[in-house]
């Protein structure tokens, strides 16, 4: 399989994958994660995708206190043995994985039974960079792409010096939302709007509403599981929006 | 009692793992679709042909 | 930065002022301008365009020589082409309701052109405060004009600001082209072409220093150069201008070497009176956003 073709075989996979998380936190009993893996005809790329959604698998867990099976934390540490993190993350996409991994690694040592995951497989130590990726010296472009790419680490409870970059960044964070919709670019834009959504209930102030920019994507075309996933989830952390 | 697989799949190749990164870094969009000029006779022109009721077939012989 | 960004908007200034200057002539345009309201927009509005970034270029007299006197040359060439103010009058005495009359002859004062009837028209009408329906943001044009002009009007500009789309400040999102344009003109009347930036209330200076930079990406992105242009006007406008290298240095790169700025990305006619006819609203712009960001850059009587 050439690259484009193992990238489009993985984005299918992650919608699927994307999709039984989103039936989760819109209210579905279980993400049956290890169900969807054990009968992938694909087990490799069924746990590419699981690599791929990561930290995202755990919004139920997260926003609604559903508990994580020791079958699906299981699946989550076979992902990272068939898709072993880089040693060193030395480029910015290696860095923007980096952050990725740890978000899903820190939250399977939290969530899952210890004695479910197979010990040494997922990251736990922070990666090197720090906040690198957020600084206060990037231009707003920069810095909104990068939070874009970053948006599976806008969960509550996950913390971190990324979110906490982020609720440092209001402004070039709302610049790039606006950016992203008058693009019409909403895959980007929801990612942004679910950091948005995350930065407000935890009590940081934006200069847009995120309310509203939820109901924009969803009414004026946003589409696919994923993108509805981030929605899903920025719209569940403004329903516990601080008074 | 669910039953997992106790064998793990094979590590996944480079390309395979470099298809990986790749999604997980995914970009904006290449292509921009900002709001440009509309030459709004031609809009409504088109909303009209939109509206007509469809022309009536023609009988077949 | 503040140096090489003063020379990239002088020149782009210079440039497209001789450009303007270059196509003065019977070529470009015909002899007579039709005066009926419906021909408005064919050679009167452009004449009264390039009369009116002349006029900006000697109120902010930091051209330079050169610059300063294609500037009087263009404005005497345009006040010419209006009959000395005769256009104008005959316009308003036809149709008492226009207003694009004294919105066209405030500029020309500040080329030290005068035209007695039409000014005692202009009284006339203020005092009879009978304003046409217009969209909120021409409102603004029309009370800045009898402002400019020195004629006394009972205009509430703080209400007339709040009328239009930028005055209710609305999701920087839910902006279109034309809505665009509507933001830039609101700015320009509200601080007289960036004469009284600190009119422009604190909220809307607050929400156009976030929101600007963004619609300057996202049209730049696009080569919409013409609203771009637009848009670097508003900046030079505002009271703390963002002076942005990047966008200055690209609307540079695409400015034609004899003065043109393109309105847009498409491929520019060969034919001169063709491509002048296509582009003269952006190069005009142009102009005006160079001359007024180089007088804000060195602070000039602010």
């Amino acid at each position: 399989m050439n690259g484009e073709r193992l990238q489009v075989s993985l984005t299918d996979a992650a919608a699927e994958v994307a999709a039984r998380v989103l039936g989760a936190v819109r209210g579905a009993e279980d993400i049956g994660l290890a169900d969807y893996v054990d009968t992938s005809a694909d087990l490799k790329t069924a746990l590419g995708a699981v690599r791929l959604i990561g930290a995202d698998i755990f919004a139920p867990h997260l926003l609604l206190d559903r508990p994580v099976h020791h079958a699906d934390a299981a699946v989550i540490t076979r992902s990272f043995a068939a898709f072993p993190p880089a040693g060193q993350a030395g480029t910015r996409r290696q860095q923007v994985v980096a952050w990725r991994d740890w978000a899903t690694g820190r939250l399977l040592a939290c969530a899952a039974d210890p004695a479910s995951a197979e010990p040494g497989l997922a990251p736990t130590a922070a990666p090197e960079t720090a906040t690198a990726l957020l600084d206060g010296a990037k231009t707003w472009q920069e810095w909104s792409a990068n939070a874009a790419q970053l948006s599976p680490l806008a969960l509550p409870g996950l913390g971190g010096p990324i979110a906490a970059a982020v609720f440092e960044g209001a402004r070039p964070l709302a610049r790039g939302v606006t950016r992203a919709l008058l693009r019409r670019d909403f895959v980007t834009a929801a990612r942004l709007i679910r950091w948005m959504a995350l930065s407000s209930s935890s009590g940081v102030g934006q200069p847009l509403d995120p309310a509203l920019l939820v109901e924009r994507v969803r009414l004026y075309g946003g589409t696919g599981s994923r993108l509805s996933l981030d929605l899903a989830i920025a719209r569940r952390l403004l329903r516990s929006e601080p008074a | 009692m669910f039953v997992q697989h106790t064998s793990l799949p094979a590590v996944a190749a480079a390309e395979e793992r470099s298809a990986l990164e790749i999604l997980m870094t995914e970009p904006e969009a290449g292509v921009s679709d900002v709001p440009r000029y509309v030459e709004m006779p031609k809009a409504l022109l088109l909303l009209k042909l939109k509206l007509s009721p469809p022309l009536p077939k023609e009988p077949k012989d | 930065m503040t140096t090489s960004l003063t020379s990239i908007a002088h020149n782009v200034a210079h440039r497209a002022l001789t450009y303007l200057h270059d196509h003065r002539d019977a070529d470009v345009f015909p002899d007579d301008i039709p005066i009926e309201p419906e021909d408005s927009d064919t050679v009167y509005k452009p004449i009264a365009e390039i009369g009116m970034a002349a006029a900006l270029v000697l109120r902010e007299g930091v051209g330079g020589t050169a610059q300063l006197h294609a500037a009087r040359e263009l404005i005497d060439f345009t006040w010419h082409r209006l009959r000395q103010g005769d256009l104008l009058y005959e316009r308003q005495v036809r149709n008492c309701l226009l207003t694009d009359p004294i919105e066209v002859y405030c500029h020309f004062i500040h080329g030290g052109h005068h035209h007695e009837r039409f000014e005692r028209l202009a009284v006339h009408n203020a005092a009879v405060r009978s304003a046409p329906e217009v969209y909120p943001n021409r409102r603004l044009a029309v009370a800045n004009a009898y402002r400019t002009c020195g004629i006394p009007t009972d205009d509430d500009w703080g209400s007339l600001l709040r009328a239009t789309w930028l005055g209710a400040t609305p999701p920087p999102w839910a902006i279109d082209w034309d809505t665009a344009y509507s933001v830039t003109h609101t700015v320009f009347h509200v601080t007289d072409w960036g004469g009284r930036p600190h009119d422009l209330p604190p909220d809307i200076a607050d929400y156009l220093g976030n929101w600007l930079p963004v619609w300057t990406d996202v049209w730049s992105e696009v080569g919409d150069w013409d609203l771009v242009a637009e848009l670097l006007v508003v900046d030079a406008c505002l009271p703390e201008p963002r002076f942005d290298l990047d966008v200055w240095t690209r609307i540079a790169s695409v400015q034609h070497s004899d003065g043109l700025m393109p309105r847009d990305g498409a491929p520019v006619d060969d034919d001169r009176v063709q491509r002048f006819w296509d582009h003269h609203h952006s190069t005009t712009v142009a102009a005006i956003a160079g001359t007024l960001a180089v007088s804000r850059l060195l602070g000039n009587g602010r």
